[in-house]
């Protein structure tokens, strides 16, 4: 088991297994740092994503529809930086395809390794501060692709791993092709 | 190939009545033979010759151009379908006269036939495409048939155009795609990025090597070497659970 002091694949990961260690001690969780994170939903099912592990913000591109893909992989977009994969969160975690998703912006995801992924959201992305006590684990029914979650308007809003997130794209192809 | 020179228009040759007009009159594009783009692998040995059957026009902006190909090996000629072939070039530039082949063109441009299958936007590169056959005609080599849009779409129930490539092992192959879409285009280099991940491993993907960036618009570079016989259309996306 890594300890605080090897350097895992993120530095979010070394920041939630520190918290997760100091809860687990009994103690009250040290706060050993904040964290910012950005906020945005796909329709009415909100998200956030550590702010290391978003590259930049963009506005809707035109997609190009990719052939005989899953519903929630929306195709591709050429941007700046090169092509990037565009998906639909909502399908792809939730297999929720009630309504219409109304893209107002995209989210581009990295894990660092090289992996990019467009994230269609429905809102505009909002940027929060969290103290790393505000922190709590996610439902266990969910997909795991969350490093954790806060509540927010009396909901649990999941912070996605990219890493995770990233891995389970690829096994839901491998698994769909 | 530069064309012969005119021996009329020589400096050289004795003054006749007109002989000026005739060397400064502007080369006509309607009757002339020569070649203004060749076709097939890209070598620095000398193309031979057009038939001289086969007519050829100059490639230009308008939606009645048409493109005549050469082949660099037996010499006959296609063209694409009068439906409407039209060239466009992604940097502006247009296609050079007739001239020995090289490899890839000073200027960092590559030359690309774009067709559709169905909703999908498909590129092959020139230099391996033999010809386009002209819609309602059988295909000049048999070949083993593919149909690309079985493949990327579905089975299809109509009938469709053919471009002959080279395939694996340089096996002929018949691509079919789209009626009345093909065009040529000329891009830039920049405009050719590598599959995107997660799409490299899919078995749709298995025959694209490439993606082309076009006005926005993303075309799947399809190798026709890699159009293997076991290449079946790929299944349909899983259902929702």
């Amino acid at each position: 088991m890594a300890t605080p002091g090897d350097d895992p694949r993120s530095p979010t990961d070394q920041l939630l297994q520190a918290a997760e260690q100091a809860r687990a001690s009994g103690g009250k969780a040290a706060v050993v740092k904040d964290t910012q994170i950005i906020r945005f939903a796909a329709g009415d099912r909100p998200f956030a994503a550590p702010i290391e592990a978003v590259e930049r913000l963009e506005r809707v591109p035109t997609v190009t529809p990719v052939p005989r893909t899953p519903a929630w992989l929306h195709g591709v977009a050429s941007l700046r930086g090169g092509i990037v994969c565009i998906v639909d969160l909502r399908r792809l975690l939730a297999n929720d395809e009630a309504g219409t998703l109304n893209p107002r912006s995209l989210v581009i995801l990295h894990d660092g390794a090289g992996r990019r992924l467009g994230v269609l959201s429905s809102s505009l992305p909002d940027f929060e501060r969290i103290r790393v006590d505000e922190s709590v684990r996610p439902p266990a029914a969910e997909v795991d692709v969350y490093h954790g979650a806060v509540e927010r308007d009396y909901e649990l809003v999941g912070i996605l791993d990219p890493t995770k997130l990233f891995d389970h794209v690829e096994r839901s192809l491998g698994d769909g092709a | 190939m530069a064309p012969e020179p005119d021996p009329g228009a020589s400096s050289s040759s004795p003054r006749r009545p007109g002989a000026s007009q005739a060397a400064r009159r502007p080369q006509t594009t309607g009757t002339t033979r020569r070649p203004t783009l060749r076709m097939g692998p890209l070598t620095t040995t000398p193309v031979p010759p057009p038939e001289p059957s086969g007519a050829l026009g100059r490639l230009g902006s308008t939606t009645t151009s048409r493109l005549e190909l050469g082949l660099s090996r037996s010499g006959t000629t296609g063209r694409l379908t009068g439906s409407g072939a039209q060239s466009r070039s992604g940097s502006g530039a247009s296609a050079r006269p007739g001239g020995p082949p090289t490899s890839l063109p000073a200027g960092g441009t590559v030359s690309l036939l774009r067709a559709r299958a169905g909703d999908h936007r498909l590129a092959f590169d020139l230099r391996g495409v033999r010809h386009v056959d002209e819609l309602g005609l059988p295909a000049r080599e048999a070949g083993r048939l593919v149909d690309l849009r079985a493949i990327f779409v579905g089975p299809a129930m109509t009938a469709g155009q053919t471009l002959a490539a080279a395939g694996p092992g340089d096996e002929p192959l018949s691509l079919v795609v789209d009626p009345g879409e093909v065009e040529l285009l000329r891009v830039g280099l920049d405009a050719v990025h590598p599959i995107p991940w997660p799409l490299a491993g899919l078995p749709t993907m298995a025959c694209v090597r490439a993606v082309v960036v076009l006005e926005r618009a993303v075309l799947l570079l399809v190798d026709p070497a890699r159009l293997t016989p076991g290449l079946s259309p790929a299944p349909s996306p899983p259902e929702a659970p």
